[in-house]
This record gives C-alpha cells, structure tokens and sequence, in this order.
C-alpha cells in the first residue's frame, strides 16, 4: 500500500507544498515532470464536489498505486490534517519546514509509520524547547 | 477546525504582527508573501526565477550572516524546488547548515538536501561526516536528525561508513530512535538486502519490540519483503496473527494515543491485514488461524460507524477473498458489502463496487443479490462509480449478458470519450469480449457503426470501431461500400495516429477482397497514404500497394469470417505453387530446407579442412530446378512441427537426414529427431528411401496435421497434462509445491533404475542426466500436440514461425506457482538452437494480466526474439491458456555453467500486488554442437591441426554401469551414450569400449574432436579445438553431467 506523492493544493489549484516517494523502481519523479503533473492532478480533483479532502480553501491530495485501500489513505489526510492542526498555532507559511519534518514523521519509505499526534510532534516539539 | 488557509496565505494587515512573533526577516516575508499573491503559474513562476537569480549571487556572501538569514536562505531554497525549480545550486550550503548546532537548522538543511539529491548522487559522500557525528552526538535529537537523513536519501557506497553507528542505536533507550533505526534499515534494505548480516532477524526483533510504534514501523519492512517473496515469511504468521488481535483489541498500545476517531491504531491494523492476506494465499494451513482474528476485527469495526472503520472492513472483505476462502467468513464479508453498496455515502458505494469484484470471482452466484445495485450504479451520476461498476461488469460476462455488457461498455466508453486514460483502462477488456464472443452481437456493430459518424468520439473507439466493422464482414456489398468510403475518410483525418492507420490498412485491405468495386478506390487512397510524412504509415500504404496489386494472396475463400471460429488451414498451401514454380524457374533457385543447408555447407568446408573456418562463394554449378514442393517456411510453416515423426514412424525420420548423403563428401548430418542415429548405417531402408523421401521434404501426413477446430474441456486437460505430463498431479494435489514434485518424478526414475538398471541403460536418448522428467520424444510429442490445438493459442500460428527441429530436449525449468506454470524446451535444429517458452495458465477462471517477462542470462549467451514482440501479444492470458514463446539462443563465447532466469510477472485478474516466477533453464555447451560424420582417416587428419587439447578422466564408476550396458546390447556403447550425451558422432568401425574417436562441431563450423582411450581405472578422454574457450567449457559440461550420472 505505497504512498507515492503528498499534495497540497489552494482552489486556484496552486501547488502550496508537495513531497515525492519513491516509485516502485526506485525512482523520483523528475522535478521537470512534476508541474504539469501537478496541475493535472489538482484540475481533476478539483472538478470533484464530493469525496474532498478540504479545509478551508486548501485541498490535501495523496497519491497511491491503484487497487489501493483509497478509504483509508483518505482517512489518513485526514490524520495529517489533523496533526498539523494540533502542532500549528501560527502561520505554515513561514514554517513550511515543519510541515515537512512532521510528514516526515509520518511516512517514511512510501509507508505510514505513525500516526499517533503525541509521537509525531515529540521531535518538533524537542527542538523548539531547544531554541 | 481551527486549521485554514490563513495559515498559508499571506496578509498584509499582520505582516508586522507576524514577523515580530516568530522573528522573521523582512526579505522572507516578502517573498512569501508574493508567491502567496501570484494569480497564475507563470506568475508565480517569474517571483521564483527572481528570487533563484538573487540566491544565487547572495550565496557567496552569506559566510557571516545572522543564523536566522541562513535559515530562511534554506526555506527559500525549499520553496523553490517545490515549486519547480531546481535548488540544487543550494546543496553545499546545505551541508554546511547540517552542521549548525541550531537543531531545527540542522534538520532542515538535511531536508533540503534529500530533497535536492537522489540516491545515486555523489554529493551525498560529502554529507557523510555530517551523519557521522549526529549519529554518535549523545544528543537524542541529533542522532534523530542523522537516522531520519538515512531513511530518506542513502546508496550502496555509504553505508558501509554509517552501519555500525546506526545499529548501535538499535538498542537507544528512546522508542523514537528505535523506530528511525528500523526505518534506516528498511532504506538499507531497499538498497541491498544483503547490507547487513540477517538483517531480518533485526527487524524480527523490532516486530517483539515493547514500544508499539516500532512495531508499527517494522510493518512496512515486512509488507516489502513479502512483496518480494510472498513465501519467504510463513513462519511469523502467528506473530502477526497475535499482534493484530492485540491491536484489534486495544490491548497493545497505550490507548487515547494511538487512536483514530475510536478505532485503535486504524493503520497498524490495514499493513496487518495486507500482510495476512500475503501470507495466507494459496495457503490453507496458515490461513485457518487466521480467521478468527479476522472475524474479530470486522465485528469490532462494525460496531463503529465511520470512515475509518469502514477502510478496516474493506481491507478485512478484501483478505478474506485473497486467503484460502471459508464461508463462514465469505457469509460475513458478502454482508459487509451489501452494507456498503446499500449506503448514500458515494465513497462507500465506491468501496463497495471495488470489493465485490473480489468476492464475485469467489462466489459468481453472489452477484444475483446484487443486480439491483449494479443496476443502479450503473445509472449513476458519478462518473468514477459508473466505471467501477461497467469493470465490474467485464468480469461476469456469460453468453446470455454478453450482448448487454458490450453494449454499455461501448455506450459508456463513448461518454468517457473526454478522459483518455478510463478508456485505456477498458480497450484491452472490450477487445477482450469481443475475440471471446463467437458471434459480434448485430446491435453492437451498428453501435460502434454510427459511433464512427459521431463527432468527437475517441481516437481509440474509432480504432475499435474500424476492427470489429471490417472483421465482421458486411454480407450486401452496398453496405462494404460504404463502409470502405467511412473508411477512407476517416484516414484523411488529422488526428489519425499510427494504431488507427495500421486498423484502416489492414481493413481496406481485407475488405477489398469482398468488394471488387472499391477496389481501384482503396488503391487509389493507398498510392496517397504512401507519401505519408509517417515513415510507419507510408511503410504500412505501400505494403498495402504490393499486396492489392499481387494476385498471389486474393483466395476469397480464405477469408471467411473469423469469429464464427471455422478457420479452414490448407496446410499444403497448394495455391502458392504456381507462384513458386514461377519463382523458381526464374531464378533457378530450388529451395533447400534449413536442415539441408547446414549439411551442404559441412561439405563444403570438409572438402577443404584448412580453410574451415572462411566462408567462400560457391563457384560450382546450381543443381537443375526441381518442381518446388509446398514446403515453404511461412505463414503455416506452423504445422511443420508436426512433420518431425513420433515414435512410430522413428525409422524413417532417422533416415531423412541421409538424402543429402549424395551431395557431401564427407562430412553430413547424422541427427534425427531422437539424437544421433547410429543404426542408419545398417538400416536396409537407406538406399530405397532417401529416393522416396526426396520429393517429399518432412510433411508428414495430412491426417495429422489438420488443427482441430472444436476447443473442449477434455482438450484443456489435454494441454495441462500435455505440458506436464506425469507432473499433472499438481492438479490434484493444489498443496504440492513444483520442488516436491520434481522430487517425486526424480525418485521415480531412480526406483525403476533399481529395478532394471539395464533397461534403462539402454536408452541413449533418455541418457541426458540433466533433464529427467522427459524423454526427447515424449516432450516431442506433447509439444506436437499442443500446437495441433490451435485455438488454444493466443497469438494465432501466423506469426509463430516454427523451424524445423532436429531434436527436442525434454522440459526444463519447469516452475509453477499452482496459477501459473513454466517451462522451457530446447529445440536443436542443424544451424542452432531454439529456447521455447510455454507459460501456461492452470487456473479455471482466473486471467492472468500485466504479464511481463524478464529474462537474465548469463553473459556470452544471447536470447533473441522469434515470436513478434511477445508481451504486446499477450498482456493478458485467459485462464487454462497456454503461450508458446520462441528465443533464438546463441552463445557469443563459450562457457560453462551458462543460466538463462527468467522471471515472470502477472497479476491475478487485474487486481491485487504483482506475484512472480523464476525459472532457470541451463544452458550447456553441447547445446550448441551437432555432430558430423567424417572417415577415421579425415579425422586423424583433422586432429592434428587442432591445436588446443584438454583432458579429462572419466572416473570408474561410471565404466561399471557401461560394461553392463555393453554386454547386453551390442549398439549400446560407451560411445553411443557419450556421443548422444553430447551431440558427437563415433568415427570409424565398429564399437568397441576399449578406445574411440567422436566429431562434432559449434554452429560456427568450428571443430570439436574427441578421442578417449580406456586405461586400467579410468577411461582417459582427449579434446581438441581451434578455441580454448570452447574447449574449457565443454570439458567442463562433460564433467557436470558425468558427476550428475
């Protein structure tokens, strides 16, 4: 059940932050091919009403292999959401780095490793104590 | 939710406010925010390409800067390469900042620099001391930095340096430590798994660990192993067995914690489930403990209603359809289906589509309670749940729906006509449908008829449209009329791409043999297409042109319908004589079956020894033209196979090879189809038939080789058991793996070998130790059998080229997973060596998919296609079919212990994880050696001239069992055996085991002569070649297949 691509899309289908795993071979997806894919992406899961992760005005998309559990992978947006929310008090913007350091938390080689909110926000929250 | 897209846009109202909170410098706010304001891509583009030209003169200046400025030049560099462009001018600056003592400085410069590099990159050397010492710092955060850099971004080079800290860490008294090793480790893994010593017991331990999210972590390592191998981990089935039903049951982790919406640890228990479902497949045994756990699971989930609990429930319904099934459980999951597909909810309803189509193949009368649903879904709104429920129509097909299903396929794929990629997705299914249906329902052709009228209809739809139209042969000739016009205008199209061009080709050209009106039209839009700017599809026009304008291929008759499924096959081609005498006589050539060219270029080489190896222009005269006889290799060169005689008619086959006797001086072809045939010498046959047979090049009786036109169950057993012969126990016996089988039959052998030793002795073409499960001639046979049934192979005989065959090896690298079976065979032939390929298809029902074929061989050798392109043939196989797929196999240079692996990949039914097969098929020297004849005198003089000699002494055991041979059947020598062993002739008189001489050469003409002389405790053989390789490597073989004796 890999995870192959993290998105995060506003309603212009503007790419706001976008993480890239593996492929099955290995590979990377090039950075060159990674725009227009984007926006390919974003303009069809725009044009969904339904069956969005969406907050506010931004949208979460996930990309796995077909076949997938696709409840379950939606349900864990839901969980990256969520976690985000828990740590975050102020702007992402200007924090995008963690955004970053806790997916990173989450999933690691194409799988999700935790999802517990406390686990994923103990190293973040280590080194802001440390600052 | 307090989480908005506030947090990620940018107002100037609290640009002051902002900066002074989390101290940010002015310049990043700027930038941020004007990407924040960028209305369009290219807009945001220009700020990008701005700031990266402003980074890249700021770089060098910024030695000396405030830390936070060099932070924010890091989170910069990340915004740029997230929004496309490249940051990789920022990579040593990233490395510098990984050594910052600031913790959250260090992560992110490690983050820019995973995201900058890949894995094969050779800065990653320079990051190495970095890692090093966070690995080693006391700081847990530090180390954390250093393990979560590893699990992203590490080769091969450096994990040497890194491994010993990073296991150190392994027993970190942090869990979170502990997890990030067991993540490093799965990249290391990834990488190569053979990095560390037992790297599996590692993540065993990790799986027991007490804290659970290192348990959870170690998860993802396990679901790629089984990928990898889905039987390498039967025995941990308990360990995952008793972890899911403690995270089921909340016991295993701390509550509150670990939970999601209520349900404990969702995805803990999805990998679980996933893993059981690897492990349980095909598998009654492991998968009988499971089934509690698992009704467990989806009872406890059921009591939750929500989405999570939900996605437990589907993965819970999806592996109990893909573990040994039980009713019991199929009753609950049937159940939990219905739930879904009853439910408003679309995404349920969706999920709902997905898993019936497992539970379908399982229980095909399940789908009676559905019909109401589908039928709804089908008139649903939503585009994605109409194509959930249209695939899931393609996999219930009966004779009674066909009709039905074609037609909403056809109906839906023209309403999907905007999304390319959903019609890529079905084409292969309709095709599909539609070669399996004898009969095109009539509605469905006026259906893709008017489709082809219609404005925008896809590209891929026309294409199908053209196909099924031209194939299904218009019976008034004003309707083919018109069809050729549609047809001739659509290829003046615009959008006509290369497959729709080869579909109107192909089409013109058949239906101009149906409509001799448009016939100067289709030629006419011929002559225009061949100026086509394509090469392809000029190529194709022209082709088209010659073929239209040769009377030689117009035969109506030949061209009936192909879907009523009659495909008459005049296997003597009687009407190419004329067009071959005429050829023949123009230019007084006759044609020379392949079997006889090599023998005539023998003799030309013999006839002048020291100039073997140069190939000279023939100066003699041609012989006289002879009436050409129907036996051109060609489109039905197919039934030729079936040419080469069995058992009963063994006499004359061993025969054939001495018509050509006349015409060589002295060296020829001593092969029959069983291997060398010594006795042809004596056989009072040989002066009689060679006449008889000349005019009659190997087509054997029209009895025989007449393709069967009804395909039946019986027949379907028939190839199982042809393929496998005694090996079709498997069928039986689901539980009994190939490896258990092949010792079985080997076993076999060795008891009748008690019993009679002598008898079995005697068989010189069963001596080849190697390959035990078939006698040449059994193998032969079977395999003629299987290409009399035609209809049983997917790609029709026209592109299978058949040469003809010398001998044929018995089945090697057999392979089964009980789904899907392998083997190979190998064809000798005069002038090389065919490796066929059969991979058939066991299962009653299911269609393997995403076939693909990988072959590794060793070096040296060389696998070249004979067969057209193999995979684009058969993407998919349909159950209890079987493909034959033909490789010329040539040895570039020679060596032992040759391998050829192949490893095949399908999916079961287009659904679930890719399963493979490998199977190893050995490639010997002898392979590539046929045996010539020649006088003792030519030899001794040829052996002179060789000058490379290598020995090997034949140990004495091996004499005993010949002596015993020896005495009871005089033909039986040492000799004999030997030379059948490997492909070489006796030279000289009568046999005897005292000493001897054998010939044989390489496909290249060069020579191979060997000389053995019986000693007192052994019997002493002598090689002698031109090519030292040559002479190691066979020397070698003869040695593994002594010691296998």
């Amino acid at each position: 059940m890999p995870i192959r691509f993290f998105l995060i899309v506003n309603k212009q289908g503007q790419t706001k932050l976008s993480k890239y795993y593996p492929l099955k071979d290995g590979s990377i997806v090039a950075l060159e091919k990674r725009i227009p894919m984007e926006g390919e992406i974003s303009r069809r899961c725009l044009r969904r009403k339904d069956n969005q992760v969406r907050y506010a005005s931004l949208f979460f998309i996930l990309g796995c292999d077909p076949g997938e559990n696709e409840l379950g992978m939606m349900e864990f947006v839901h969980c990256c959401v969520e976690t985000l929310d828990h740590y975050f008090q102020s702007v992402v913007m200007y924090n995008i780095e963690k955004v970053h350091i806790l997916l990173d938390e989450m999933i690691v080689n194409n799988y999700i490793v935790e999802h517990s909110k406390m686990k994923i926000v103990e190293p973040v929250q280590a080194m802001d104590k440390a600052r | 939710m307090k989480f908005t897209t506030e947090h990620f846009t940018w107002h100037p109202a609290n640009a002051m406010v902002v900066r002074e909170a989390i101290g940010v410098s002015r310049s990043f706010v700027d930038f941020i925010s004007k990407i924040g304001d960028a209305r369009s891509k290219q807009e945001e583009d220009q700020v990008v390409s701005q700031e990266v030209e402003n980074m890249r003169t700021e770089m060098n200046h910024l030695e000396g800067q405030s830390a936070v400025n060099q932070k924010e030049f890091l989170v910069k560099l990340i915004y740029c390469e997230m929004l496309g462009h490249s940051a990789s001018f920022g990579c040593i600056h990233a490395i510098k900042m990984t050594q910052q003592p600031d913790l959250l400085t260090k992560r992110t410069g490690y983050l820019l620099f995973s995201m900058i590099t890949r894995d094969d990159d050779e800065m990653l050397l320079l990051i190495v001391s970095s890692v090093l010492r966070d690995l080693k710092s006391r700081d847990y955060i530090s180390n954390w930095c250093g393990l979560t850099f590893l699990s992203q971004t590490v080769n091969r080079d450096i994990i040497p340096a890194v491994i010993k800290d990073v296991l150190a860490l392994s027993k970190h008294e942090r869990s979170i430590i502990r997890k990030k090793v067991v993540s490093v480790l799965h990249k290391f893994w990834r990488c190569d798994p053979k990095c560390v010593e037992d790297i599996e017991s590692i993540f065993r331990l990790s799986l027991c660990d007490k804290d659970p999210s290192v348990m959870a972590a170690s998860l993802p390592v396990f679901l790629d192993i089984l990928q990898r191998d889905p039987k390498s981990q039967k025995e941990l089935a308990p360990t995952f067995v008793s972890i899911l039903k403690q995270v089921g049951a909340d016991r295993a982790l701390p509550p509150v914690t670990f939970n999601h919406h209520n349900v404990p640890s969702p995805w803990v228990q999805l990998y679980l489930l996933n893993i059981l479902s690897i492990v349980g497949r095909d598998d009654p045994n492991t998968s009988s403990h499971m089934y509690r756990v698992i009704s467990e699971i989806i009872h406890s989930a059921s009591q939750i209603k929500n989405n999570v609990a939900y996605a437990i429930i589907f993965e819970c319904v999806r592996t109990i359809c893909i573990i040994h099934p039980n009713d019991g459980l199929l009753d609950v999951a049937a159940k939990a289906v219905y739930g879904f597909l009853s439910s408003k909810s679309r995404n349920l309803v969706y999920m709902g589509l997905s898993s019936l189509h497992s539970i379908i193949s399982l229980r095909p009368e399940a789908v009676n309670e559905y019909q109401d649903v589908i039928v709804r879904c089908l008139e649903d709104s939503d585009p994605i749940i109409k194509h959930r429920t249209v695939d899931l129509l393609c996999s219930m097909v009966n004779p009674v729906n066909l009709q039905f299903i074609l037609d909403t396929l056809i109906q839906h794929m023209k309403e999907m006509s905007l999304d390319g990629s959903m019609i890529a997705e079905l084409m292969p299914k309709v095709s599909h449908l539609i070669v399996k249906a004898s009969m095109v329902p009539a509605q469905v052709i006026q259906m893709l008829w008017d489709a082809i009228e219609e404005e925008g209809t896809h590209p891929d739809i026309i294409t199908l449209s053209i196909w099924v139209n031209s194939e299904s042969q218009p019976n008034e000739v004003v309707r083919t009329m018109d069809l050729i016009d549609r047809i001739c205008q659509l290829s003046h199209r615009e959008t006509m791409d290369e497959s729709m061009g080869r579909q109107i080709v192909n089409a013109l050209i058949k239906l101009s043999l149906h409509c001799e009106e448009s016939r100067e039209k289709i030629l006419q839009r011929m002559h225009e297409m061949s100026a086509s700017r394509s090469h392809v599809m000029s190529q194709m026009a022209t082709e088209a042109v010659w073929v239209l304008n040769t009377d030689v291929v117009v035969d109506r008759q030949r061209f009936t319908n192909n879907f009523d499924g009659k495909f008459e096959m005049d296997v003597h081609m009687k009407f190419l004589e004329h067009f071959v005498e005429k050829c023949a006589t123009e230019t007084g050539l006759s044609y020379v079956p392949p079997e006889r060219r090599a023998a005539l270029r023998t003799s030309q080489e013999m006839s002048n020894p020291s100039a073997m190896p140069i190939k000279r222009l023939r100066f003699e005269e041609y012989d006289t033209p002879k009436t050409m006889s129907p036996s051109i290799v060609g489109r039905h060169s197919l039934h030729r196979s079936q040419s080469i005689p069995n058992e009963e008619n063994q006499n004359d086959a061993m025969i054939k090879p001495e018509r050509a006797e006349e015409n060589l001086i002295q060296g020829k072809s001593v092969w029959g189809p069983d291997g060398y045939t010594p006795q042809s010498e004596e056989s009072p046959k040989s002066d009689v038939l060679p006449a008889l047979l000349s005019g009659i090049p190997n087509l054997s009786s029209p009895a025989k080789t007449k393709p069967s036109t009804s395909f039946d169950e019986k027949k379907k057993n028939d190839t199982k058991h042809a393929l496998f012969g005694i090996s079709s126990q498997i069928h039986r016996y689901p539980e009994t793996k190939k490896e258990v089988h092949s010792n079985r039959s080997r076993e076999k052998k060795e008891e009748k070998k008690d019993n009679d030793a002598n008898l079995l002795d005697l068989e010189p073409t069963d001596n080849r130790p190697m390959e035990p499960t078939l006698s040449p001639t059994d193998a032969h046979s079977h395999w003629t059998k299987l290409m009399d049934d035609k209809k049983r192979f997917e790609s029709i005989g026209d592109l299978v080229v058949v040469p003809s065959i010398e001998r044929v090896s018995g089945l090697l690298g057999t392979s089964t997973d009980l789904t899907l079976t392998v083997a190979t065979t190998k064809m000798y032939q005069n002038d090389g060596v065919i490796l066929v390929l059969f991979v058939l298809n066991l299962s009653d029902k299911d269609i393997l998919s995403d076939v693909q074929l990988s072959w590794d061989v060793s070096n040296h050798l060389k696998l070249q296609t004979e067969s057209a392109e193999p995979t684009a043939q058969w993407r998919e196989l349909p159950p209890n079919r079987c493909v034959p797929i033909f490789h010329r196999l040539s040895m570039e240079k020679f060596s032992s212990h040759a391998n050829i692996r192949l490893n095949i990949s399908y999916r079961l039914n287009g659904t679930g994880q890719p399963r493979n097969l490998t199977s190893n098929t050995p490639a010997f020297t002898h392979d590539f050696i046929r045996p010539i004849k020649m006088t003792q005198e030519t030899f001794e003089g040829l052996w002179n001239q060789l000058n490379i000699e290598k020995k090997l002494s034949v140990p004495d055991s091996y004499q005993k069992m010949e002596d015993i041979a020896c005495e009871n059947v005089k033909t039986s020598s040492i000799r004999l055996k030997l030379s059948a062993l490997l492909h070489l002739s006796s030279v000289g008189g009568a046999p005897t085991v005292e000493n001897g001489s054998m010939a044989g050469k390489t496909l290249d003409a060069s020579l191979c002569l060997c000389r053995f002389v019986r000693e007192e405790r052994s019997l002493e053989m002598t090689l002698r070649t031109r090519d030292a390789a040559l002479g190691q490597s066979f020397i070698n073989d003869m040695m593994r297949l002594i010691q296998k004796k």
